[in-house]
């Protein structure tokens, strides 16, 4: 049985519609992330998860138990917010203490369980300060605590990583998996960080415009993008898009834009539904995209080098093809210039086709 | 020539005498008023004025609290001023509790529920966009009518009405700094919504409630117009005291400066008790955290 279920989450704010049929499981001890860009609905999805908004239509339900008449604080689930919300008056050991004291346990063993969080999140050496005293990364560790000392069913984080330096951000990513490991406990995890998404959990929902866009694993996300919005969110330097025409020759189908064309039967026949109307989106990554100096090989594109970005483990380069302009990722020991010519050779089976009207991608079921 | 521009030397002359006018204004009629109540009857009124009391005397003090025993030298018999004290300080006390405890939780559903819109609080506040004269006589006869006139009750209520736009608004800017998300913590905590309020927001604004109190306090403390109409003879306020200071023979300047003096001292030691809270609370609002 799912630890977690939202079925059929719609949540409107006056007429601004800001989940619309949001449905998903989470599983038990799972570590679920919902990734989306700004105003995608993420934050009211999980604000609707823990009791703060009503939704307007659909149901919660935990465990099998239908969730939406009982108020947050009986809900059994922990929310860190995205500005953390600790309580500047009151100093680190009072605020992880505060859930405690709320349940009103024994002095003594409020004691022993905010020394054990503390302890686990390495912050002991901080309880008697106020959190304004903080650097950003014990303050998220502070906020972490207060949500675990009180052992709850759900854990929910809520960009916790989203103001912090950028290195401590990588700590912190790590440190987060070790706490899910070793706690074992059902994670909502929201960010707006694909790479963070990517890299940390076991499902991932995306939410784009209030709408759930795919749900899968990273992979899965990865490998088979639902739509073009998945598809370009996803990877850095993201996706490329071509708009395309299908020709078709003797033998086989090219997908042409402008002067240029590629030979795309393997992929024309991977599509499994009829596109709304004659053209395609061809999407393809930046790592199936080759490049190599103009030495005038047949079946390549020619291109014109237009921007370079030296990243240091790799330079991002922008390759113009007619009306195209590809992103690639080249090694940094890649020695071109702006304006210079090159050749590109793509791997045109591995891309995906999308819908031009709908988004929707065509090669997969 | 700029003012930026001007010798080191100029520039603090002109900011010390700019300080000095300033100080001037506020202290010169506080001192005015201390040095009148130490001087005997016919030093009161003189020209070239006297700047410090040639015969020193606290005369003026013994007839505020104590007017029998200086009958023979004023030949008028006045009341002591003790019970305009006490009425003051019960009237200005329990309104302006009352007026924070309303003002307060009002503030607090402005700005949590948005309780009745843009309207409502705006139409708080125009509670005290006409002059209170305006109103005056018709509150005298509501008063008179409901038998509230000259009672405490009745003092309580029109200060706590009257003053109840600025706690609601004052409160409500307080109350607006403090981050929503605080509150909802405590509730997925585990704490009831007003559980929430009063162990989470209401401590969190302390210094703004004590900066909004004394406010409060002192609006009530020195309000003259509706003391003056609603009071008679068995609640008389401070205010309504000093203008009883009148006699056949002239006002009598030494025991109304006196009755000043005596009347500045609570908001002053109040003041000074909460100087911490006060400052915190009234830049509260003003400093991005």
């Amino acid at each position: 049985m799912p630890a977690i279920t939202l079925r059929n989450i719609t949540k409107r704010f006056r007429k601004v519609v800001a989940l619309k049929n949001v449905s998903f499981d989470v599983k038990e001890g799972e570590f679920f992330t919902i990734v989306g860009p700004t105003n995608a609905g993420k934050t009211t999805t999980l604000r609707v998860v823990a009791g703060l908004e009503k939704p307007n239509e659909g149901e919660v339900i935990f465990d099998g138990q239908p969730m939406n008449r009982v108020p947050p604080n009986l809900r059994d689930v922990a929310l860190m917010f995205q500005n953390l919300a600790l309580y500047p008056h009151r100093s680190g050991f009072d605020n992880i203490a505060f859930p405690l004291r709320v349940k009103k346990l024994a002095p003594d063993e409020v004691q022993r369980r905010v020394r054990e969080v503390a302890g686990f999140l390495k912050i002991t050496h901080l309880l008697e300060r106020l959190p304004g005293t903080y650097s950003g990364g014990e303050r998220q560790r502070l906020a972490f605590a207060r949500t675990m000392v009180r052992d709850p069913a759900l854990y929910m984080l809520d960009e916790p990583l989203a103001n912090l330096d950028a290195l401590i951000r990588l700590q912190m990513r790590v440190e987060l998996r070790r706490i899910h490991q070793e706690l074992g406990k059902t994670m909502i995890y929201v960010t707006h960080d694909q790479v963070e998404a990517m890299s940390m959990s076991n499902r991932i929902a995306v939410l784009h415009q209030g709408v759930i866009q795919q749900i899968g694993s990273p992979d899965d996300i990865y490998m088979c993008p639902a739509n073009q919005f998945v598809a370009g969110f996803f990877g850095a330097p993201p996706m490329n898009f071509i708009p395309t025409q299908i020709e078709r020759s003797v033998g086989y189908a090219v997908l042409k834009w402008g002067e240029y064309s590629v030979i795309g039967s393997s992929l024309i026949k991977k599509v499994k539904r009829r596109a709304a109307s004659r053209g395609f989106i061809l999407g393809i990554r930046p790592e199936d995209i080759s490049i190599l100096p103009d030495n005038g090989l047949n079946d390549s594109l020619r291109g014109r080098v237009v921007s370079l970005e030296q990243l240091g483990l790799k330079t991002i380069i922008d390759v113009e093809l007619g009306s195209a302009v590809v992103r690639i990722a080249v090694p940094a020991t890649f020695d071109y210039k702006v304006r210079d010519r090159c050749r590109i050779t793509m791997k045109v089976e591995r891309g995906h086709l999308f819908d031009p009207e709908t988004g929707a991608n065509l090669t997969i079921a | 020539m700029e003012f930026s521009r001007l010798k080191p030397v100029w520039k603090k002359l002109g900011i010390f005498a700019l300080r000095l006018m300033v100080f001037l204004f506020i202290a010169g009629p506080m001192y005015w008023m201390i040095n009148t109540s130490f001087k005997p009857e016919n030093e009161w009124v003189t020209f070239p004025p006297i700047w410090f009391p040639k015969e020193f005397t606290i005369d003026n003090y013994i007839m505020l609290f104590n007017p029998a025993a200086l009958a023979d030298k004023f030949h008028i018999s006045l009341e002591s001023a003790w019970p305009a004290l006490l009425n003051s300080t019960i009237i200005s006390v329990f309104a302006t509790i009352s007026c924070m405890v309303i003002g307060t939780m009002c503030a607090y559903s402005i700005s949590r529920f948005r309780v009745g819109g843009n309207f409502f609080p705006m139409s708080i506040l125009a509670l005290r966009m006409f002059p209170p004269i305006a109103v005056a006589l018709p509150i005298l006869v509501l008063f008179s009518t409901l038998q509230l006139r000259d009672t405490y009750l009745g003092m309580v209520i029109a200060y706590a009405c009257f003053n109840l736009p600025f706690s609601v608004w004052m409160m409500k800017s307080f109350i607006d700094d403090i981050p929503l998300e605080l509150e909802e913590a405590a509730i997925i905590d585990g704490m009831t919504q007003i559980g929430a309020m009063l162990k989470v927001t209401i401590p969190l604004v302390k210094a703004g409630i004590a900066a909004t109190a004394l406010f409060i306090f002192i609006l009530c403390w020195s309000e003259f117009l509706f003391a003056f109409i609603l009071t008679d003879t068995e609640v008389a306020t401070i205010t309504v005291r000093l203008a009883r200071y009148t006699t056949d023979t002239g006002e009598m300047y030494g025991a109304r400066a006196a009755l000043g003096v005596i009347a500045t001292v609570p908001p002053v030691v109040i003041g000074y008790l909460i100087q911490n809270y006060l400052v915190r609370g009234l830049t509260f609002g003003a400093i991005k955290r």
